[in-house]
């Protein structure tokens, strides 16, 4: 009861998003998924993995990377969740599989990561014909420990959202690439990096592939709260046939994030004719002490050049298009030891779906 | 002239800063002066005061009920300050509208001629307006702009004289329901400029629009209208200063530009209120096919200002350029940007910002460059820096680029540095002191600026900073 006197309460978020575009997530669709009647069921995935997670058990408590009260979305999570599952990962690779929930009603998963050592985690969330909600993935990564994540994420019709927190701690580093396609509804990524730790270090690329009818917006937050601190977050966005893709989000550097090292790019690619590409890199940096302080952010379509060369060489041009988006996104694996090679692959079954065998 | 000194804007300058140039706010002879809730009844008697023409009663009475239902943005810092029941909506001085400087009051050509006014109009100005509180007291234009059939009055008059005209762009470019701060402008704007430019008509020397709040406590809601027909070009100068004051005062104010097909404006503000100003600035234009429109904006003084010069490229070939420095030295807040709005094929917009904070300082720069459908081909860079130049003080960049056409290229870029310690040992061995040595590495910060101003505005921006920084002690 105080959960739903707290939906009431809680606005999804404190103000617009832009004089033009009052929301960038369309809210409204996970409006309507809180007032449908709840009928979920979990199913296995399928797929070899090492730990299922999302299945509607789970005995673990949240990471507190997550306010029960941060915003209406949050306060949505914890109201459907049933249980939170918990790995620890120290040493080698860990291929993790979420449950398809399907049914109506807002569906809610939340895992939490514990990571020691040289570790790697694989997170594969697939809500294609499944039901709308949210899955929360907290990491939390120990001082000196070294970690890298690779998510795929395949949205389905129905709105989901996926928040991934991470809080890094002194000496730690983690590298990140998130794929995340739009099914043709509402797809919503928090990608969020809490550096606590000083001298953490944090390089992520999050990919957002809006295809023909979907909304994607993919927010990054990293948020240097220690000393000498290194981000290099990157977003890169795709929008097919009539497709929006946000790519966009804020690193701050607090007081305590003196001498931060922080380069932020969002760029989006507009594929389709009908294509829209929106992005907002944002900076709020609240000490003169800082080392390295630059954003940039660029929205265009393939250059005619590029499409010449690879014409007269010939590809047609879904073929030239489709190459070359294989090659932008399969650069955020590069460097990954442990997780590059699966996420690779993962990368090129999914563009697969979506551009066609071209692709491969 | 009253036995005060005359003195250049240099002067005005080189007094490190306007409040030691005007002092503190004196008493003066007020003949009217409207303060309270704001209800009906205030902006009846405003429009009554006014003899104003009908529409325009209506036009301020539907701003009012908007008023009343738009909230108060919650993104924007600092407004919370602001008590509208304190604020005096209308005060006019006791003075006529006059067109030549020795028939002003010696109390108000004492503040004009400390600010340099009467010589840089002799110089370099083709045409002045100067508002003081709430109306317009002098209205000065050269042969120039009579023979050309160039209109350059006070608002007001031009809503009498003119009414057909003004009411065809009067609002239309920056409407009352924009948000809660416009809805009040319209409600209870007084004094401004109105200028009409003819197609063809290029005015060689700039005009000048000057805003001047006398009391504390008051709020100034100047409206500045210009209309330049097909072909025509014009230069138009805003300024605004008041002296200290124990209190604040809240100003409020709207320019409007419609630049017709192939038309040319460049608007030049050179803000430096005294520190105890809550400044709003509405400043839009639409401009048409092949037109132009340069905004330049230097945010210098004031306690807390929100700017946002925005351009709608509504015809095709449509270019605009936004510049603007700003400058928080102290505990004040810089929350400016600029917004330019693709709505045809073939439009270009460049916005650049440069901002310096210090001493606890805070710059904001909030942008948005929006491409619709159909806008073919259209370019946009942006290009937005910071200097943050102690550790206490901060910088934020909001930029949004959304982009509803798929062949439109739009870029951003951004940056937030600090003093090096390297530079200043070196141009400290060269035998600079440290005041001097930032002054000229913030210089050079503001060149991309710098260069795209007019010689003699660049010279006063170059000074000012030279002035503000050549004073800071040493960091940490």
């Amino acid at each position: 009861m105080a959960q739903r006197a707290l939906l009431d309460e809680v606005p999804w978020q404190p103000y617009a998003d832009s004089p033009t575009t009052k929301y960038y997530t369309d809210w409204g669709a996970f409006e309507r998924l809180l007032s449908s009647s709840w009928d979920v069921v979990f199913e296995e995935p399928r797929g070899s993995y090492d730990y299922v997670a999302g299945c509607g058990g789970g005995s673990g408590g949240p990471g507190g990377l997550l306010g029960e009260r941060e915003s209406r979305l949050a306060v949505a999570h914890y109201r459907f969740l049933r249980g939170v599952d918990r790995v620890a990962v120290g040493g080698g690779v860990v291929r993790v599989g979420f449950c398809l929930p399907r049914g109506s009603g807002w569906a809610a998963q939340h895992l939490v990561v514990e990571a020691r050592g040289s570790s790697g985690v694989i997170l594969d969330i697939d809500r294609r014909g499944g039901a709308g909600g949210s899955v929360v993935v907290e990491v939390l990564v120990e001082p000196g420990a070294r970690l890298e994540v690779f998510a795929r994420v395949r949205g389905g019709s129905a709105p989901l959202a996926v928040v991934l927190r991470r809080r890094l701690g002194r000496g730690s580093v983690v590298s990140s690439a998130v794929a995340a396609v739009g099914g043709g509804g509402v797809l919503r990524v928090e990608d969020a990096s809490l550096l606590a730790g000083e001298a953490s270090r944090f390089t992520g690329v999050g990919a957002a592939l809006a295809t023909r009818g979907s909304r994607v917006d993919y927010v990054v937050d990293v948020v240097h709260a220690a000393p000498d601190a290194y981000s290099r977050p990157v977003v890169r966005g795709y929008a097919l046939g009539d497709g929006l893709v946000v790519a966009r989000g804020v690193v701050r550097v607090l007081a305590s994030g003196r001498g931060a090292d922080t380069v932020f790019e969002a760029e989006a690619v507009m594929l389709g004719g009908e294509a829209r590409a929106y992005a907002a890199p944002m900076m709020e940096i609240e000490t003169g002490d800082v080392r390295v302080a630059t954003h940039r952010a660029a929205q265009y379509r393939v250059p005619e050049d590029v499409l010449f060369y690879l014409g007269s060489r010939g590809l047609s041009e879904e073929e030239a298009v489709a190459l070359v988006v294989r090659e932008n996104l399969l650069a955020a694996v590069e460097g990954m030891e442990l997780v590059g090679g699966a996420g690779r692959r993962a990368l090129l079954e999914v563009l697969g779906e979506v551009l066609g065998p071209a692709v491969l | 002239m009253g036995g005060v000194e005359v003195s250049r804007v240099e002067e005005l300058v080189s007094g490190a800063g306007v409040e030691e140039v005007l002092g503190f706010a004196r008493e003066y002879p007020k003949e009217i002066e409207i303060r309270g809730r704001i209800e009906r009844s205030l902006v009846e008697e405003i429009s009554r005061v006014k003899k104003e023409p009908d529409w325009m009663r209506r036009h301020r009475l539907r701003a009012l009920e908007l008023f009343y239902k738009l909230p108060v943005p919650r993104w924007v810092i600092g407004v919370e300050q602001i008590d509208l029941e304190e604020i005096a909506y209308y005060v006019k001085p006791r003075a006529e509208l006059v067109e030549s400087w020795e028939e002003l009051p010696s109390w108000i050509r004492d503040y004009y001629q400390r600010l340099g006014l009467p010589e840089a109009e002799a110089k370099a100005l083709s045409g002045l307006t100067a508002v003081f509180d709430s109306e317009t007291v002098l209205r000065r234009a050269k042969e120039e702009l009579e023979s050309k059939g160039v209109v350059l009055l006070p608002m007001e008059e031009a809503v009498r004289r003119y009414p057909d005209l003004v009411k065809e762009y009067f609002g239309r470019v920056f409407p009352a329901a924009e948000h809660k701060f416009a809805a009040l402008h319209h409600a209870l704007w007084s004094g401004g400029a109105f200028v009409y430019v003819p197609p063809g008509v290029r005015v060689v020397q700039p005009i000048e629009a000057f805003f001047f709040v006398g009391s504390e406590l008051m709020g100034q809601f100047e409206h500045t209208l210009i209309v330049v027909g097909e072909g025509g070009s014009i230069q138009f100068i805003e300024g605004c200063a008041a002296p200290v004051m124990r209190r604040y005062s809240f100003h409020d104010g709207m320019v409007e530009i419609y630049a017709h097909r192939n038309a040319r404006v460049y608007f030049s503000t050179i803000q430096n209120w005294s520190r105890n100003i809550v400044n709003f600035n509405n400043k839009r234009a639409i401009a048409e096919e092949g037109a132009y429109v340069e905004w330049l904006e230097g945010s210098l003084g004031s306690k807390i200002t929100y700017t946002y010069p925005s351009t709608i490229l509504r015809g095709r070939g449509a270019s605009t350029r936004n510049l603007s420095v700003a400058i928080a030295k102290g505990p004040y807040i810089k929350d400016t940007g600029g917004k330019a709005i693709h709505a045809a094929p073939g439009t270009r917009s460049m916005i650049v910002s440069k901002s310096i904070s210090a001493e606890g300082g805070l710059v904001v720069y909030r942008g948005l460059v929006k491409v619709l459908r159909g806008a073919r081909g259209s370019v946009s860079h942006v290009q937005c820096d910071s200097l943050v130049l102690d550790g206490e003080s901060r910088s934020y960049t909001l930029p949004r680029n959304e982009v509803d056409e798929p062949t439109a290229e739009v870029s951003h870029e951004a940056s937030v540095g600090r003093l090096s310690e390297e530079q200043l040992f070196y141009l400290g061995s060269r035998g600079l002191s440290e005041g001097e040595a930032k002054a000229l590495i913030v210089l050079g910060f503001i060149q991309d600026v710098l260069r795209g101003l007019p010689l003699e505005v660049a010279s006063i921006l170059s000074r000012v900073v030279e002035l503000e920084f050549s004073e800071l002690g040493a960091l940490g």
